[in-house]
């Protein structure tokens, strides 16, 4: 009798277990039955309600102020043509990033290779701080004496490589072929990058140093 | 003589590492799907989020799963410790059948939830956005954004890296669920072992088993 009684007394616990809660939940949300399987955020944003909407939504809004700045570190080995400079972003999102590989090739309008620019080792980007990202890669003699002829001296132990978008340089006929971006797992591939839409547009007046 | 306590240790080990199962489950999920570092869903019977850039999701139905499992398992871990310290009781059989079987239930039907899921993700994935992925359960892979959806960019390809894991919880979580086993199993032997000496001293409630006649006496 008393095994009788435990016997269905587990069977009850078991049940009420396994039912109460979802039946609960049923109940709590039987105006709206989508609200069960929709997170209650993006149900109250899609009820039009612009604080759920902004709470949904990551925070953006430092996003235009992201410019790196160049540290003064710039070395360049004319032997081989090697290259290495860093510079510092500070990461506008409040979760932390991984910028795991950079990559392209510059070419001239003829595709042949002028040079290559990499990033080294994956760099951490921990939110709202600033993370130095080391960049290095190679250039070919061709594209160091254009530089040389825009004024652009890279042995000069003060050089910025901000100098290249600032030197009024023609890059109308260099381009950036196969770049490679992998930011937090995000591969993006883009087989032709204009140096225009890096750089802004350059005056037509600037084609002293033009690449030929 | 004082009798010894009858304890079934391996029900008892089983049942603790049931409630660390249940306490580290609540913050640690047993798989893990990750959409490179952006997007994170958690999945563990004791509890369910999506994350995505640092915002937590939670869905209510599966909220209200979790905590059905959450109280199984923490009934089933009490009934298995009563049991425990009273292996020889009249009722610990039924403790034991009823609470053993939890965990294994439990873990059973969440690899099931977890493979179907994977499947079901593809087969949506496939069949109406057009993008060719198949889930990893374990392990990674890169899941290429179709170039429609890209606004007719050319020269543009989105890879987004998709893995997923499962987490050290996951394989605590079978441990006791092995252990839950080994009780169950190991539970007839030493009833058996057991036995006589309840027979010959009813008083003992089936205290020693050292150096005791093991042989069921003819009478039963």
């Amino acid at each position: 009798m008393l095994m009788n009684k435990l016997k269905w007394s587990l069977r009850t616990i078991t049940i009420c277990c396994t039912v109460l809660p979802l039946l609960f939940t049923v109940l709590a949300y039987r105006d709206n039955l989508t609200g069960l399987v929709v997170p209650p955020q993006i149900n109250a944003a899609m009820s039009g309600d612009s604080q759920a909407i902004q709470g949904v939504l990551p925070n953006f809004s430092n996003m235009s102020n992201m410019e790196p700045t160049f540290n003064d570190d710039f070395q360049f080995n004319p032997s081989d043509g090697t290259f290495s400079f860093s510079m510092n972003l500070t990461s506008p999102l409040d979760t932390p990033v991984t910028i795991n590989s950079f990559s392209l090739t510059v070419t001239d309008e003829n595709g042949s290779i002028l040079g290559t620019v990499n990033s080294g080792n994956p760099v951490p980007l921990v939110p709202n701080q600033n993370s130095t990202i080391p960049v290095e890669g190679t250039l070919s003699q061709e594209l160091i004496t254009l530089l040389q002829n825009s004024g652009i001296d890279l042995n000069d132990p003060n050089f910025d490589p901000k100098k290249i978008e600032e030197s009024g340089l023609d890059l109308g006929n260099i381009n950036l072929t196969n770049v490679n971006l992998d930011i937090g797992g995000i591969q993006v591939h883009i087989d032709r990058l204009n140096p225009d839409e890096l750089f802004g547009p350059q005056e037509s007046g600037s084609a002293e140093g033009k690449f030929r | 003589m004082k009798a010894r306590k009858n304890v079934n240790w391996i029900g008892l080990v089983s049942s603790i590492l049931l409630i660390a199962v249940i306490v580290l489950s609540l913050y640690n999920p047993w798989w893990q799907l990750r959409i490179g570092d952006f997007v994170y869903a958690n999945f563990s019977p004791l509890s369910t989020n999506f994350s995505f850039l640092g915002i937590t999701f939670l869905i209510p139905l599966l909220t209200a799963l979790n905590v059905s499992c959450l109280l199984l398992l923490s009934i089933s871990a009490v009934l298995m410790i009563t049991y425990s310290v009273n292996p020889t009781k009249e009722y610990s059989k039924q403790l034991l059948c009823w609470s053993y079987k939890k965990p294994i239930a439990i873990m059973i039907t969440f690899i099931v939830a977890i493979v179907a899921l994977s499947q079901l993700v593809s087969f949506i994935a496939n069949q109406y956005a057009h993008i060719d992925l198949t889930l990893p359960i374990i392990g990674t892979t890169v899941i290429q954004v179709p170039s429609e959806l890209l606004g007719g960019l050319s020269g543009v390809q989105i890879g987004l890296t998709v893995s997923g894991a499962f987490q050290w919880t996951f394989y605590l979580a079978i441990a006791a669920a092995a252990l839950c086993i080994v009780t169950r199993i190991r539970y007839d032997k030493s009833v058996l072992m057991a036995k006589p000496q309840t027979l010959t001293n009813p008083g003992n409630n089936l205290g020693t088993l050292d150096g005791g006649d093991l042989s069921i006496p003819a009478s039963t």
